[in-house]
């Protein structure tokens, strides 16, 4: 697994683990006529997720992940979807190539479309 | 003066597939599969992963019949809504020996609101909780049918 799929794991995890802790996510599933269980056998994926991923760069996700609420955005036309700054060209990973970089503007890790 | 006829664009949101598996992670794989021949989703394992996860945190089968799953992440590229439908029959929580003959998967982007995936997928459950229109569905087993049970889904 590439660090940018360990990241996106990650995120998805987080997202999981705020419906299944937030008690207004959770009561909108349950009108749905969804039931949750409890979330102990997520958050033990989640360290043994994070644990695998590199140190510095989960530091950046977290930092945004507390600030933001989301620690990864994606990035299209050049653009990063989360705060809309406009990346230069020299950002771009080169063709076919998936590597995690950081935004300038908002400091989340950036997933290139 | 001339008039042209314009015909309706494709709704290219959502599709209709029949499920060839009985077990409910071959469902899944198939229903991300197709969302991935869709240019829907960019990732399919991540995705096929975190739908696993979404089970063992709670089954999303609603009632006996009918199981209702999505996802809201960055693997997604594009809004779609797949359902299945499974003529023999889903063991989806086999446990408690629930069998369902119709599955619906919500994907939405990563880059759209949280709050969208809910409407989104409030639409899909409101529209697919009564039997009649259930039904419906499993008689027709059309995309126009289908189409007008959603018609009000956010997109």
């Amino acid at each position: 697994m590439s660090a940018v799929e360990g990241f996106l794991e990650l995120h998805d995890l987080d997202v999981l683990l705020a419906q299944a802790r937030d008690d207004a996510r959770r009561g909108r599933l349950r009108r749905m006529g969804y039931t949750l269980g409890p979330a102990p056998a997520l958050v033990r994926e989640r360290e043994r997720l994070a644990g695998k991923l590199d140190r510095r760069w989960l530091n950046l996700y977290e930092r945004s992940l507390g600030r933001y609420g989301r620690g990864l955005s994606a990035v299209r036309n050049r653009v990063c979807l989360g705060c809309r700054l406009t990346l230069p060209t020299s950002a771009a990973p080169p063709p076919g190539e998936a590597q995690l970089h950081v935004c300038e503007g908002c400091g989340r890790l950036l997933l290139w479309d | 003066m001339a008039i042209a006829e314009i015909s309706p664009l494709t709704d290219t949101s959502l599709d209709l597939l029949e499920l060839r598996h009985r077990r409910r992670e071959s469902a899944l794989h198939q229903l991300v599969q197709s969302a991935f021949e869709h240019q829907a989703v960019r990732h399919p394992a991540l995705l096929e992963t975190l739908l696993l996860r979404r089970e063992r945190l709670g089954s999303t089968a609603l009632g006996r019949s009918h199981a209702v799953t999505g996802a809201w992440s960055w693997c997604v590229r594009a809004p779609l809504v797949l359902l299945g439908v499974s003529s023999k029959g889903l063991e989806w929580d086999a446990d408690v020996g629930i069998e369902v003959a119709l599955v619906a998967l919500v994907l939405t982007p990563g880059e759209s609101v949280e709050e969208l995936h809910f409407r989104r997928m409030e639409a899909v459950t409101g529209a697919l909780r009564l039997q009649r229109q259930r039904q419906r569905l499993l008689d027709h087993r059309d995309l126009p049918t289908l189409s007008l049970l959603l018609r009000e889904l956010p997109r």
